[in-house]
């Protein structure tokens, strides 16, 4: 497993560079890995704008799927409403908010836990196909 | 015969001290086993496996850390470099009378989207430029804080007067886009920096004309 810390917006870069290599070596397309790292961009981003600082982990998947699992971990103020986060166009913070819907469109799989005052943690996997 | 077990108490804290520091991530554990390995004593098996298993854990973890320094640290020198290579590479390029070029290479952060914007912006309004190409062929990733960049500086572009259009989106950017959900709908786009050139020329009433019969 990797792990890339965010603390600060270079580190967004870094994850989305870090993430980029294995999905290459994993065997991804270059559509494919351009929706991963873009929903890994989304992703960082929204730890270091909303959490100050958190932790994205890359993992290989091999069972049932082959393929990628990035892991998003943050201590900062925790999602209100889940649901109403994953609303396109929903920002609080003057965004387009279409940094949650959009990344759970470019992945296979999204899932979000978050507790107000506790923290955030967004596992999305990319599956090979064929 | 029954084995002895001997200051069962004391190993036996040992032991489950030694447990709840590994679990808090501390491996270095300092117990001699006992002073003269005694295998009659039933404990002095446990607490061998016990030890050396903890030892191991204490390897492997330094091992990992080590191996996360190591990406840690090149991941921080290749950032290092592309922010050196990127504060070199953002050239605003007059191809025309009255026309820009901004041909954007890498990776758009906040800060350097606002730099090139604020320097686009200013030569716009120095050169008097009536149409302005931002090209991102260079541009391996538009996210939604790239795309929400690039839509603000084509409206302030076009508030100075300048008409302007984007040029060159990869096929798999395009497709990212669109899963994105965000809305270029608004902005001029064209293929590539030649349709755009085109583009740009006609907005001017220019017209290029091949001349015939010349060898
Ligand atoms: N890690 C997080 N911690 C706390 N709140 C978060 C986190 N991620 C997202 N949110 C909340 O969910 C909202 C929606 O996130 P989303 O990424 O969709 O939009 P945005 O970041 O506001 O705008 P955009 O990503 O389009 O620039 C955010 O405005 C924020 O309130
Ligand atoms: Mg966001």
């Amino acid at each position: 497993m990797i792990v890339v810390r965010i603390k600060d917006v270079g580190d967004i870069i870094k994850a989305r560079s870090a993430v980029k290599d294995v999905a290459e070596k994993l065997g991804f397309g270059i559509v494919d890995r351009t929706r991963i790292s873009t929903a890994v961009s989304e992703l960082a981003r929204n730890i270091y704008l909303f959490a100050k600082e958190g932790d994205v982990q890359i993992e290989e998947l091999s069972n049932p799927h082959k393929g990628i699992r990035i892991t998003f971990i943050d201590h900062g103020p925790g999602i209100e409403d889940i649901d109403l986060a994953l609303k396109d166009g929903w920002s609080s913070s003057n965004g387009m908010g279409k940094g949650l819907p959009g990344a759970r469109r470019l992945v296979d799989l999204m899932e979000i836990e978050s507790q107000p005052g506790k923290g955030t943690t967004v596992i999305i996997e990319k599956w090979l196909k064929g | 015969m029954s084995k002895r077990v001997k200051d069962l108490d004391s190993r036996l804290e040992r032991l489950e001290g030694a447990l709840t520091l590994a679990n808090t991530g501390t491996f270095d554990i300092d117990v001699e086993v006992s002073d003269e390995l005694d295998f009659d004593d039933p404990l002095t098996a446990v607490e061998t496996g016990v030890y050396v298993l903890i030892n191991d854990m204490g390897e492997q973890v330094m091992e990992s850390r080590k191996r996360s320094q190591e990406l840690q640290d090149k991941l921080n020198l290749i950032e290092k470099q592309r922010q050196a290579i990127e504060e070199l590479s953002t050239p605003i390029i007059k191809i025309w009378d009255q026309v820009l070029v901004l041909p954007l290479i890498g990776t758009l952060d906040t800060r350097r989207s606002q730099k090139l914007t604020e320097a686009l912006l200013t030569d716009i309004s120095a050169t008097q430029t009536k149409v302005t190409i931002i090209d991102i062929t260079g541009v391996p990733n538009v996210d939604s804080a790239v795309a929400n960049h690039l839509l603000k500086t084509v409206a302030a572009v076009q508030l100075l007067g300048a008409s302007c259009v984007i040029t060159g989106i990869r096929p798999e950017v395009a497709q990212t886009i669109v899963h994105l959900g965000v809305d270029l709908g608004g902005v001029e786009t064209l293929s590539n920096l030649a349709e755009g050139l085109q583009w740009a020329l006609n907005r001017l009433k220019y017209r290029i004309l091949k001349e015939e019969g010349v060898q």
